[in-house]
């Protein structure tokens, strides 16, 4: 009896034993009519500690934290001073020149309140926003991101449609997800490039630096930098590729490279780009396959051009509408 | 010095809680408490977790006192942390957070802490009716953090002395008190009915 109460007293003060611990808990399981007792008597020693301020707790420096977190996430207008500033849930910055625009859901309305956020970037647009865990994600041309307002749980999950790069804030307890069309990416910290446009026929993942794993049906594979997947959505296969990953991200700065693309796919990529449509004939370009840089800062004609130097076509530009027709 | 619970309309500001107020009047004994059952940082990672619900959950409704509102978020988030780190433990170290659980759920509507409770004046004054040789032991051990072999060496009296010193306090203390543990159910007397999608202004 003698020793329990000094177990008891000890514990009071956190030098209790972990087999001090036991004996106490199973003694206080024992006699239940001293447990009252014993927790109010424990609640008095530890009450002292706020009656003294014992802690280095500053309420105004807990109050500034706390306003920090709510306005990371409910800055949804652009009214911020600096637009590179991380300060918002959704922050879109200035990207070489092009507009900011505050986007809207497809019913032309910001969803304030919504759980889930869709981004929608307009054709010939290209969209850089920052997540409140310090992610950066560059959106591509014609692309569509479902990202909640609020992180919450133990994973952050996103949703992809069309081509984005992303930079991953490295935090390993809550790991990062991509769904994209027929696959998942799995992420620790890392920067990697994702194309799936959803009327493309293949999805291509390029790991620039990190590492990710990507599941694809049952597939699995671990990406090192360098490496790139192409998932082939109707097949389901998966194929890897060494490759030079800035071509696959220089888009953020203007340039887009397409290497050995299938030419009808290239046509798709030329009308996100430009923001234009392209009329043709499907039998005319089917199975071709074109290698093209494209540049911000010249017109579709440029492109034009240049397919003309592989492939004689003859072209007719409408506005907005262009029709190609092999010669 | 707040000597009982603030009536709700101190936090009031144009009929919406005001933020700033609510915080730098509750996160502190929110803090001690979490104290209580996890370490530091994980304490002010509580309460402001407890806050940011707050803001964020836009369905809460709160109804019963503000304060014991607060507290009952702060319990129920302390015990998320401990049941996640009982699971890790290793058997060896389980029993430390079977432990801090038990203390946990002695924290229900039937028990309050006196942090909540607001007694903090009433604290203050039980130490000064302690018996002499008693208060001494206590504060050279609660305020100055000795250790008890090193109280035992200053006052010239043995370490099971010192032990017993304590105890006594600590008991004599909550007899002391035994008058004041009624009023932690009048305490709740501030009832609101107010949904926390007016909260922040």
């Amino acid at each position: 009896m003698k020793e329990i109460e000094e177990i008891k007293s000890r514990y009071i003060r956190g030098e209790a034993t972990e087999s001090e611990a036991k004996i106490l808990l199973e003694w206080l399981e024992k006699n239940p009519e001293e447990r009252t007792a014993y927790y109010q008597e424990k609640d008095i020693w530890d009450s002292y500690a706020f009656v003294n301020n014992s802690q280095n707790y500053s309420s105004e420096e807990e109050l500034l934290r706390l306003k920090r977190r709510i306005r990371f996430n409910t800055k949804t207008s652009f009214s911020m001073p600096r637009p590179l500033k991380v300060a918002a849930l959704l922050l879109f910055a200035f990207l070489s020149g092009w507009l900011v625009q505050f986007l809207v859901s497809n019913h032309g309305t910001s969803d304030v309140v919504a759980e889930m956020r869709e981004v929608v970037v307009p054709n010939g647009q290209i969209h850089q926003l920052f997540l409140a865990d310090g992610s950066r994600i560059w959106l591509n041309s014609g692309s569509k991101l479902n990202v909640p307002s609020v992180f919450t749980g133990d994973e952050r999950k996103v949703s992809l449609e069309g081509e984005a790069f992303f930079e991953i804030a490295k935090d390993p307890e809550h790991p990062f997800k991509v769904e994209v069309k027929g696959q998942t990416i799995e992420v620790l910290g890392t920067s990697f490039n994702v194309r799936a446009y959803p009327d493309a026929d293949v999805v291509q993942t390029t790991l620039h630096t990190g590492k990710i794993k990507l599941h694809a049906g049952r597939e699995i594979v671990d990406l090192s930098p360098g490496e790139q997947t192409q998932l082939h959505v109707n097949t389901g296969k998966i194929q890897v590729k060494n490759v030079n990953p800035v071509n696959y991200y220089s888009w953020r700065d203007g340039r887009y490279e397409l290497k050995d693309e299938c030419l009808t796919d290239v046509f798709r990529l030329v009308e996100r780009w430009y923001d234009v449509s392209i009329k043709y004939d499907e039998n005319d370009f089917k199975d071709m396959r074109f290698s093209v840089v494209l540049k911000r800062n010249k017109s579709v004609e440029h492109f034009l051009a240049l397919l003309n130097l592989s492939i004689p076509i003859q072209y007719q530009i409408n506005m907005d509408e262009i029709i190609i027709e092999k010669k | 010095m707040m000597t009982a619970a603030q009536p709700i309309e101190f936090f009031l500001k144009d009929g919406r809680f005001d933020v700033n107020k609510l915080f730098l009047h509750y996160s502190k004994p929110l803090f001690y408490f979490a104290l209580k059952f996890v370490d530091e940082e994980q304490a002010k990672d509580v309460v402001q977790d407890v806050f940011y619900k707050l803001w964020e959950d836009k369905s809460l409704s709160i109804s019963g006192s503000l304060n014991g509102f607060l507290f009952t978020m702060t319990r129920n988030r302390c015990l998320q942390i401990i049941e996640k780190q009982k699971v890790r433990a290793k058997y060896a170290d389980a029993v430390h957070f079977r432990m801090q659980e038990d203390e946990l759920l002695f924290y229900s509507n039937e028990h309050s802490s006196l942090i909540e409770a607001e007694l903090k004046e009433q604290l203050e004054k039980a130490i000064e009716e302690l018996p002499e040789k008693c208060r001494e032991v206590f504060i050279l051990s609660r305020f100055q953090n000795k250790r008890n072999k090193d109280i035992a060496e200053e006052l010239g009296i043995s370490v099971k002395m010192v032990e017993k010193h304590i105890t006594k306090a600590l008991r004599y203390i909550r007899l002391s008190l035994g008058d004041y543990l009624p009023l932690f159910l009048l305490l709740q007397a501030y009832f609101i009915d107010q949904k926390s999608s007016d909260f922040f202004s």
